[in-house]
């Protein structure tokens, strides 16, 4: 008996906490304050808070939660005022730009500035050691989340080494899939260790989250050595191409300061030509707060295709926050050393670079000015020069 | 003319400081506690919050401070409370751990139940009562859970993509997920005899355990 009790007990209240969850508000009017980045007829498109609709507070919890995701905002915030009609109620959101990222398509850019010392004569010798890069980043093209980022890396002389442009669908309706595109490449001569394998990239693929930290990742990738030209590692194979199956694993928060926590990511470029012909990437990182304001980063990467090539690249990165400016300029001091090789049948090629800079994040805009020690494979330069009279 | 007018300003702010935050001890029938109310404390963001007609959760902790370092937790309290805009009354959903629904008379109550800091720890109260203490109170009204705001960290790295890799650095560093309130307090230490009844109950405690 005190079993059938506890059951109809348990029912009653089951059932009186879904009436709660159901008490549905009726809403005479919505206002938008603090921010223009998402204008108030895309809101209401997303979030469906139109006059006359009748959310639950469920819902409205979830649509303060996904404006808090969207990224755009430093703070989302509602409130709910009795309206003029009885029983209707206004909805008021107060949202705070993140002033991480300025204007209303949420712009960010970056400028690095790198004196290079080669150690390699016969690469450093002709350059210009002073390099410039320059990224240009929105989180919120067109005030509907598409997301783009697009940067050039030029030498002294004016000489573009490098490039990557990059594109996103909006994430804010579906939040468990998204869809990326990116183009890339790097000079193998000038900036050996930015080139895993591959001097050109190209890859586009969809994200499926799986739970908080896992996705699964599946696309298009088209990874190539352009003979002959300065965007190719000699002795690789020409051409990867294929479809592009992986897993992904993240939970750092890669701020302008990296939050602690760890990564790991496989892939696997699929082909019709075998296994000997397929290509394997990995990548691993591992970031760790030290004393004070201090972190320490440990990451590596590794592509293979078939079994006979290899390239890798792993790097060791030290940062320290400077409390010589305040927290809105977060500047700090990093030391970082990158070694790579490539095995590709009997060619074999390594370099090695130690990094000194200052670095500051202020207004969207990040500056970083660096003193390089580098040392590049000298017989890749042969390698090129050999298959350019070819 | 200015000097008056020097005069009253000084007085004005010095009257401001006054208002500060205060320990006080207390000595009630459960025994002697150290007690920071955090009424006086509150912004019209973090009033304006509590009235938004949403569940608002208050978190409230007190720990030691040395020099600039922040140590052990002297005193926690979490409470969950949302604003009826119809019946306009308070209603407590939370405190502490326990989920605990029932209608809050006034304004008042919820003050005396989430912002009043009772520190009855005997072995903080002992360390206390000796020598006093800067403490370090800090008050977080929000409308996102703990729970909630851990949610929101992941769905924003799980937005840091591969391709995407680098969008990301210029922003997602510092939500302000609440309205938070972050003050220092001098606890006095306590009158000798006060202190000698203190210590008493601390080992009559020790025997009876």
């Amino acid at each position: 008996m005190p079993k059938v009790l506890s059951l109809l007990t348990l029912l009653g209240a089951l059932a009186g906490s879904g009436q709660a969850a159901e008490k549905r508000l009726l809403l005479e009017k919505v206002e938008v304050t603090g921010s223009s980045r998402l204008p108030s007829a895309f809101l209401e498109r997303e979030l469906h808070l139109v006059p006359g609709s009748s959310p639950s507070e469920q819902e409205l919890g979830d649509d303060r939660n996904r404006l808090l995701a969207t990224g755009l905002f430093q703070s989302v915030q509602f409130f709910l005022q009795k309206g003029q009609t009885p029983g209707q109620a206004v909805l008021r959101i107060e949202l705070m730009d993140d002033p991480g990222v300025f204007g209303s398509w949420a712009w960010g850019g970056a400028l690095n500035l790198t004196q290079d010392q080669n150690a390699s004569e016969n690469i450093g010798g002709e350059f210009n050691p002073l390099s410039a890069r320059m990224q240009l980043i929105s989180r919120n093209l067109f005030n509907s989340l598409h997301r783009a980022s697009s940067a050039v890396d030029y030498d002294g002389q004016g000489i573009l080494r490098g490039f990557h442009v990059a594109y996103g669908f909006p994430r804010f309706s579906e939040e468990s899939v998204q869809f990326d595109a990116r183009m890339e490449a790097a000079d193998a001569q000038a900036r050996y260790l930015d080139v895993l394998g591959f001097g050109s990239r190209g890859q586009a693929y969809w994200t499926f989250d799986q739970n908080q930290q896992t996705s699964i990742q599946y696309g298009l990738a088209i990874y190539v050595n352009n003979r002959g030209s300065r965007y190719a590692l000699a002795g690789f194979p020409r051409a990867l191409t294929g479809p592009k199956i992986g897993i992904h694993s993240e939970n750092r928060l890669l701020g302008f300061r990296t939050s602690e926590g760890y990564s790991y990511s496989a892939s696997t470029i699929l082909t019709t030509r075998g296994l000997n012909n397929m290509g394997y990437e990995v990548e691993g990182a591992w970031t760790e707060s030290l004393w004070g304001r201090s972190l320490l980063t440990a990451q590596v990467q590794g592509l293979t295709v078939g079994w006979e090539s290899l390239s890798y690249r792993a790097s060791l990165r030290w940062e320290q926050a400077l409390p010589i400016l305040d927290a809105a300029a977060d500047p700090e001091i990093y030391l970082q050393y990158t070694a790579g090789g490539d095995r590709f049948k009997d060619l074999h090629y390594n370099g090695r670079e130690a990094r000194l800079g200052l670095r500051f994040h202020s207004a969207g805009l990040i500056a970083d000015i660096a003193l390089s020690f580098r040392s590049f494979p000298e017989k890749l330069r042969e390698t090129l020069d050999q298959e350019l009279t070819q | 003319m200015s000097q008056y007018l020097l005069l009253w300003l000084l007085l004005f702010f010095s009257a401001e400081a006054c208002a500060e935050l205060k320990a006080q001890w207390n000595q009630g029938k459960a025994g002697i506690s150290l007690r920071i109310n955090l009424s006086e404390t509150l912004t019209e963001q973090q009033k304006k919050l509590l009235y938004s007609g949403f569940p608002t959760f208050s978190h409230l902790e007190v720990r030691w401070l040395d020099g600039d370092i922040r140590r052990s937790l002297v005193f926690i309290s979490e409470c969950t409370v949302k604003y009826d805009l119809w019946e306009e009354k308070f209603q407590l959903l939370h405190f502490l751990e326990l989920r605990k629904e029932s209608s809050l008379q006034s304004f008042q109550q919820y003050q005396d139940l989430c912002l009043l800091a009772d520190i009855r720890s005997q072995s903080n109260l002992i360390h206390l009562a000796r020598q006093g203490a800067r403490l370090e109170v800090r008050l977080d009204i929000s409308q996102v859970s703990t729970e909630f705001a851990q949610d929101v960290r992941s769905w924003l790295i799980q937005q840091q993509s591969g391709v995407m890799r680098g969008l990301f650095s210029h922003m997602l560093g510092d939500l302000k997920l609440s309205e938070s309130v972050a003050t220092e307090v001098l606890a006095p230490p306590l009158a000798q005899d006060q202190e000698k009844r203190l210590e008493r109950t601390d080992a009559k405690g020790a025997n009876h355990g």
